[in-house]
């Protein structure tokens, strides 16, 4: 046989579960509907297809999730990757299911029982229900591995039997032909399927006889077969150990090379770069370099590495590095470039990488507004972009210096102290139960500096910042 | 309710701006609430100036009139001028002076309504010309037009006035300027407003909720759209007097001494048109009374019943009723010319007066006990009188309504739609950003009929974490967001008619459906002003009885009336049909329930069927009082009298309170009620579920009663059954105008049954039951039916004259799932006289493909070719049509396999939903799968308590509020259908089969009732059997 179908009732469900132990009745639900139900679910008569309301009628307790077809889909691709390295040819067909094609690979595995245990020793690592089928055509191997088949058939005769006891509904048609196939007596594929095709294409359409069509054709699908992420992954065993930083610069060079040779001809830049370090007698670590407006060249990377490594302690002998990528992007060129000498100019993005790389990570943050009338939640800070809407401020007077925290004033303010104008009485958030009642006044202290005071409900004074 | 505040001395102040949640979404109180507390605050006068609305002023009124307020209430409302936008603060608030200044307040919200979909309003300056006797208050934007200043000024230099909010915001100072700057340019006085949102502070957390629905995110995400602090609440006196200049607090009190209007000034005016020159409308009734009594009484009327209708008449006029009653008899005369059945009801329905104005076919002699309820003057609520008219016709006589007043004088009354446990579960789960499928878990899951567990703690069990601060506030929030309103909806048919424009008296608003216009007030605002509402209502029932009539007369060429019916003296044998429980499509009384109740009460005459129709209510049964009644009525218990007050008020039910009316007569006679205090109960009994009210009934209740000798358990009885009526209140008259038609369907029934249930399967939905039970129940009485077939049906059920001279119901068209009315009847006019004769001659007519297919289906071509696959296979060929290949076709058609017995079962119920061949339950027990399974005819040979096992097709299961945790199942086989109990514990432990099985195989204890000799089945073992039909499928597959 040529074709395995595989197919995943429950991938999104599986996955979860396969994380998290958990023993209580477990469904995804769709519009109210439950999709995917675990054993615990099942045992208690719930099913997909049961309604959310009916479900909860046999099992108060039940845990729902929302279904996610996106989700799935990634799911879906991660397998694949992982199948990859058994399965030379096979095609996604989301949101459950894979076929491979199997003929090429039996020679490698001496037969198809030596390609299945193969083939399903990742998908029993990952606790996943499926169900499969062999046949000689695609759409026959999907067809059969959607009923509940479960068995690798060697003759096509065995596999059209089956089929000619499909029932309709079962045989993947549109639910409207299905339908009308019932309603004219014919309950199975094999009883549509003795009937002659021109008739029931005169009657039923042309995709009836498509289908039909495609039941008997052993050609691979039209579309491409799977093809791995088209992402730059390299490992580099050293040849010697290397116990001080700055020896790396040479292998860590070599990568870098290899990476621009990658990335130029695919006109791709990217984002971030983590070299993987493997210690000998250590865990390996990953030291991550970005520059978000993305890069392609070993030069400009290997300065940024190297800042970052002029810091790095090794903690063990180094027996292996390897490159990984993040942020793959095509090359847009900058106008700019074209006319203007661009020696010595930054751009705002280069500029937050270089300080990242000198400063760390963290120690790089933006400012954001956020609307929330409660002063210290009013703005936070966050990772930086390089591009970002400006933001309207609101049309509250606030000062332009305000504290991160108030501070405390030992003496309520007195006659030497003007106040100019308030209050303004901010009393909110009792939603994430960090409720504040402050009234607000904006004065001038004996000093001449304009204040931000508040006065909280218990009658405390704080400095909350100043105007400029 | 914050704590109550002594008033400031020498603070006066009026609020003169402030919503309420019937401007929906936008404020967080009730309009009950914002008086009371400004009431107890010590505000010299409330004004409520909902947006574009005057919904919410009733209940406030109402409120106040109740409670004895000192507070003024003021009516008005708030304009913003950029079409609603709340955010946009151009407001205009308009307070009405007098009456003359409220009708042109209601002008100019119908006005601003009228232009846009339900629930949107546009107003332009422009259209602030007429206001002459209100008040305008302005309160100007920083940005608003500079135009509008000017142009309001000069519109209204007496009468304008700027108002100005301090709400404690940053922008107060901004907005104070700009207030101070525009009076000062345009020379006008200042005044304090509050802009109140809330009645009281706590109500913060609500109203952020109702910000976060209204915009449709999460409270968290919505920043500056929710107000910065709690100062849109009512502020004590204290408080305002230090936020606002004195002269400000000093405008409002001038504001408010201008407005002297009172809801209490509204008076209804008849419609004049229907009082004819030289008369007037007592002499037009009274003579029309007169017509009404050769007519109603040929053989002349006695004389005690023309002493009642004097006096009837006398009450009319003394309390000036004539018009309503014209106006009643009017449309009812309309209804009669177009010959449209109809039955009225209502407390003032069953008066002598109402009977020979032909508003009803109760015959009084039938029921003399009636007239004590006809309108009473202690009681100053109108008279109350609904019409039902058949269902299908009853847009005729709204269109009449319409035709004949005009649509500026007739509109519907508003229903409020409020949140309910189940919305106010989403919203507010929605606002507090908890995920849709665990809401919607929480609200399948609830069991509101759980009397044990409050929904509160069926929440905590289903996972909500009741410790955490999202728990805790999202318990709270959906509590107190239950009532409120959501939207105002069409009240099903509750007609306001005026004399003058309608909207001077309340403002009109567009309804969700076209062409239809609602006011602004629901029907309990109505009743609280006093204003007459005419309920026009549809009834399946009365569709179903015309139509029996009109075949009555066609094959049987008998001419009756509803009225013909019930002035026959009552027919034992239609009673003793009842007797047995035989009342499959009779109405009100086809209920399971009430089938079972039937053999108990042995209904005997026409009195007997109104107790029958309001005993199997919740009121009755929560107040246990329908075993006490059987007893009495089976003469086992003796019939006695506490005292002589009491026997006057109950002794036509046998010393046991059944009817509301009687619950109310009986907290005055036994509880010392005064006449007010009753009506206030039967009012708190109306909308008990809206304020929870009763409670405050129930020491005076049982108190009085105790007082007076009665026992403590009798009492509180009677107050559950106050409760129960609550829920459902059905009282006496309502009983009687049913009754009618109870009498009419069972009379039909019995005489003319192939008739009664022809009319009764061409009224379907309705009732009780499905068209396959009606069917099914109509073999068993004997009626043959015939299928569906091309050639001899038409679109509805009809009868035919079978070759034995009986009259047979021949399967309408009608029942053809998927088929259209109108595609049918084109293709009926083409219709040969002796019929079509072979399949190509009706696809040669070219009507739609799905049509015929779905006539294929249901067997309906069977006269053409041998089954309906060989039918369906034929027509769906494409190229058939081409005359020149038709013979060629033809014989080169393939042969398909007929359908096996249960294919054809299963066409039959997809196509047509009944099967006239065997009962699923029928080829299951032929196929030996049943084996044990007694039939449910065979139950009746079987000894009380004796273990049975019965299988059936489940047809329903009913889980009634007032019986705790038992579930009713009807089982249905091919004999009848078993009635099967099934207890809470019986049923928590086989769950599975409890809710999944469509077949149901059950083990259990039979009992009958010794007297009534009703069986029911205890279940015990359930066994799902749905699988059996799948397994009968696969077995006769592999047989072919």
């Amino acid at each position: 046989m040529q074709w395995l179908y595989l197919c995943f009732p429950s991938l999104q469900l599986d996955s979860l579960l396969h994380q998290q132990a958990y023993s209580q009745a477990c469904v995804l639900v769709d519009k109210n509907e439950v999709v995917q139900a675990n054993p615990e679910a099942l045992q208690l008569g719930i099913k997909n297809g049961t309604g959310l309301a009916h479900a909860a009628l046999l099992c108060a307790q039940i845990k729902v999730i929302a279904y996610d077809a996106k989700k799935e889909h990634r799911l879906l691709s991660q397998l694949a990757q992982c199948l990859y390295q058994t399965s030379a040819t096979f095609y996604l067909d989301p949101p459950q299911g894979l076929l491979l094609q199997t003929s090429d690979m039996l020679r490698l595995y001496e037969g198809i029982g030596g390609y299945w245990q193969q083939l399903q020793q990742p998908l029993i690592e990952r606790g996943l229900n499926y169900h499969y089928a062999s046949a000689h055509s695609p759409l026959a191997a999907k067809v059969l591995a959607h009923a509940g088949n479960d068995r690798l058939l060697q003759h096509q005769r065995q596999v059209q039997m089956l089929l000619n006891q499909l029932p309709i509904q079962h045989a993947l048609l549109d639910h409207k032909l299905a339908l009308q196939l019932e309603r004219l007596g014919l309950n199975t594929l094999g009883q549509a399927q003795a009937l002659p095709k021109s008739a029931l294409g005169q009657r039923l359409g042309k995709t009836l006889v498509n289908y039909l069509h495609q039941l008997e054709d052993t050609s691979a699908p039209t579309k491409p077969a799977y093809q791995p992420p088209e992402r730059f992954r390299q490992r580099l065993e050293l040849l010697y150990e290397i116990e001080h930083s700055s020896a790396l610069r040479f292998p860590l060079k070599r990568l870098l090379t290899d990476l621009e040779a990658f990335l130029a001809p695919r006109q791709l830049k990217v984002a971030q770069l983590s070299l993987g370090l493997d210690y000998r007698e250590h865990a390996s670590q990953k030291m991550h370099v970005g520059c978000s407006d993305g890069e392609y060249r070993a030069e400009s990377w290997l300065s940024l590495f190297l800042l970052k490594l002029e810091q790095l302690k090794l903690p063990a002998p180094i027996i292996a590095i390897s490159l990984t990528t993040k942020g793959q992007m095509p090359w847009a060129p900058l106008s700019e470039q074209l006319f203007e000498p661009t020696q010595g100019k930054l751009t705002t993005g280069q500029l937050i990488s270089r300080l990242q790389s000198k400063l760390g990570d963290h120690a790089v943050q933006q400012v954001y507004l956020r609307d929330d009338h409660r002063p210290e939640r009013s703005f936070y800070q966050g990772a930086p972009q390089s591009s970002y809407p400006t933001q309207q401020a609101t049309a509250f007077l606030r000062p332009s210096l305000l504290f991160t925290l108030p501070q405390a004033l030992h003496h309520k303010p007195d006659q030497h102290w003007c106040i100019l104008s308030g209050p303004e009485r901010i009393q909110s958030g009792w939603w994430d139960n960090v409720n504040i009642c402050r009234d607000y006044f904006i004065a001038r202290n004996p000093a001449g500096q304009v204040c931000w005071l508040f006065r909280t409900a218990t009658e405390d004074w704080f400095l909350h910042g100043y105007f400029s | 309710m914050t704590s109550l505040q002594v008033k400031a001395p020498g603070v006066d102040y009026a609020e003169l701006h402030c919503l309420t949640n019937f401007s929906f979404l936008r404020a967080a109180s009730h309009p009950h609430e914002l008086l009371q507390q400004a009431d107890a605050l010590g505000y010299n006068a409330l004004a409520l100036t909902d947006e574009c609305s005057v919904a919410g002023v009733v209940r406030a009124y109402q409120y106040k009139k109740e409670h004895g307020l000192k507070i003024q209430l003021i009516i008005g409302s708030e304009f913003s001028l950029q079409p609603h936008q709340p955010e946009a603060h151009e407001r205009l608030v308009v307070l009405a002076k007098n009456r003359q200044g409220y009708a042109q307040l209601c002008r100019l919200i119908s006005l601003a309504r009228s232009r846009c979909e339900k629930g949107k309003y546009q107003v332009y300056i422009h259209d602030f010309g007429d206001l002459s006797e209100c008040i305008l208050i302005w309160n100007p934007h920083p940005n608003s037009p500079n135009d509008l200043g000017s142009h309001l000024s000069a519109l209204y230099k007496k009468n304008l006035w700027v108002g100005c909010h301090r709400r404690l915001s940053a922008l107060d100072q901004r907005q104070h300027a700009h207030c101070q700057a525009m009076a000062d340019d345009y020379d006008l006085p200042l005044v304090a407003l509050g802009q109140v949102i809330m009645h009281s502070p706590t109500r913060q957390m609500l109203h952020d909720t109702l910000t976060a629905i209204r915009i449709g995110m999460p409270v968290h995400a919505c920043g500056y759209a929710l107000q910065a602090n709690r100062e849109h609440s009512l502020r004590t006196l204290d408080k305002i007097a230090k936020l606002y200049p004195a002269p400000w607090l000093q405008a409002s009190i001038t504001i408010a001494k201008q407005c002297d209007f009172c809801l209490s000034q509204l008076t209804y005016e008849y419609p004049a048109e229907l009082v004819p020159n030289g008369y007037d409308a007592n002499s037009y009734l009274h003579h029309l009374v007169e017509q009404g009594k050769s007519i109603r009484f040929p053989a002349g009327v006695p004389h005690d019943i023309a002493l009642i209708i004097d006096k009837e008449l006398k009450l009319i006029a003394s309390e000036g009723y004539a018009h309503f009653f014209l106006t009643v008899y009017d449309l009812v005369q309309f209804a009669k010319r177009q010959q449209i059945l109809y039955q009225g009801r209502g407390s003032s329905a069953n008066s002598i007066v109402c009977y020979c104005l032909e508003i009803t076919a109760v015959d009084p002699r039938q029921i003399q006990v009636l007239f004590e309820r006809f309108i009473s003057k202690e009681r100053s609520e109108p008279p109350d009188i609904d019409v039902d008219f058949e269902h299908q016709r009853r847009e005729e006589i709204i269109q009449y309504i319409y035709q004949k007043y005009g649509r500026h004088r007739a509109a519907l009354a508003a229903t409020v739609i409020t949140y309910r446990f189940k919305s106010a579960v989403r919203e507010v789960g929605k606002a507090l950003g908890i995920s849709l499928p665990q809401l919607e878990l929480f609200i399948k899951n609830v069991d509101r009929k759980d009397q044990h567990t409050q929904w509160d703690e069926q929440l905590k069990n289903l996972g909500l974490d009741s410790q955490s601060h999202v728990g805790q506030c999202f318990l709270e929030l959906v509590k107190t967001l239950q009532g409120f309103p959501r939207h105002l909806s069409q009240h099903v048919g509750g007609f306001i008619i005026s004399a003058g424009p309608l909207s001077e008296l309340v403002p009109i608003e567009n309804a969700s459906m076209a062409q239809r216009t609602v006011i602004q007030w629901d029907k309990d605002d109505l009743a609280s002003l006093a204003l007459l509402k005419v309920d026009v209502l549809a009834l399946g029932m009365l569709s179903a009885i015309k139509r029996a009539l009109n075949m009555v007369q066609h094959h049987h060429g008998r001419k009756l009336s509803l009225a013909d019916i019930t002035r026959m003296d009552d027919d034992a044998k239609v009673y003793e049909m009842l007797q047995q429980g035989d009342s499959v499509g009779v109405f009100q009384v086809e209920s399971r329930a009430q089938m079972s109740m039937l053999p108990r009460l042995q209904p005997a005459c026409f009195y007997d069927l109104v107790i029958q129709i309001a005993i199997v209510r919740p009121g009755p049964i929560q107040g246990d009082m329908v075993h006490p009644f059987l007893r009495r009525r089976a003469g086992k218990e003796r019939v006695e009298y506490p005292s002589k007050e009491v026997k006057a008020v109950l002794e036509r039910t046998l010393g046991v309170p059944i009817f509301q009316e009687q619950v109310i007569k009986l907290a005055m006679v036994a509880a010392n009620f005064s006449g007010g205090e009753a009506d206030r109960l039967r009012r708190a009994m109306a909308s008990w579920k809206r304020h929870g009210e009763l409670e405050k009934f129930h020491h005076k209740l049982v108190d009085g009663m105790m007082s007076r000798g009665y026992e403590l358990a009798f009492a509180e009885r009677l107050y559950q059954q106050i409760l129960g009526f609550g829920e459902y209140g059905f009282p006496e008259s309502h009983s009687a105008s049913f009754a009618v038609l109870t009498y009419a369907s069972a009379w039909l029934k019995y005489h003319y049954t192939a008739v009664f249930y022809c009319a009764i399967l061409n009224s379907q939905p309705m009732g009780f039951y499905s068209a396959s039970q009606l069917v099914q129940d109509a073999r068993r009485h004997g009626v043959q039916v015939l299928p569906v077939c091309i050639n001899k049906s038409v679109w509805d059920h009809s009868l035919e004259t079978t070759q034995n001279l009986e009259l047979a119901i021949r399967l309408g068209l009608r029942q053809v799932k998927g088929v259209r009315q109108d595609h049918l009847q084109r293709l009926l006019e083409q219709r040969p006289k002796q019929g079509f004769t072979d399949l190509l001659q009706v696809q040669a007519l070219h009507h739609t493909k799905g049509m015929l297919e779905c006539l294929a289906s249901a067997n309906a071509l069977n006269c053409f070719s041998g089954h309906r696959y060989q039918a369906r296979w034929q027509l769906l060929d494409n190229h058939q049509d081409l005359p020149l290949l038709r013979e060629v076709r033809e014989a080169q058609q393939e042969q398909l396999q007929g359908p096996s017995d249960l294919e054809t079962l299963t066409e039959d119920y997809d196509s047509l939903r009944l099967s006239l061949e065997q009962h699923p339950i029928a080829l299951l027990r032929n196929a030996g799968l049943l084996k044990g399974c007694l039939a449910t005819s065979q139950l009746a040979d079987k000894a009380h308590q004796s273990l049975v096992t019965v299988a059936g097709l489940v047809t329903g299961r009913q889980r009634p509020g007032t019986a705790s945790g038992v579930t009713f199942i009807t089982l249905e086989d091919e004999t009848g259908n078993t009635n099967l109990v099934v207890w809470q514990g019986t049923a928590r432990a086989q769950k599975q089969a409890y809710l999944n099985a469509q077949i149901l195989k059950v083990k259990g204890i039979l009992e009958r009732d010794p007297d009534s000799q009703v069986i029911h089945v205890i279940a015990g073992k359930l066994i799902d059997c749905s699988h059996l039909l799948e397994q009968l499928k696969v077995a006769s597959r592999d047989f072919h």
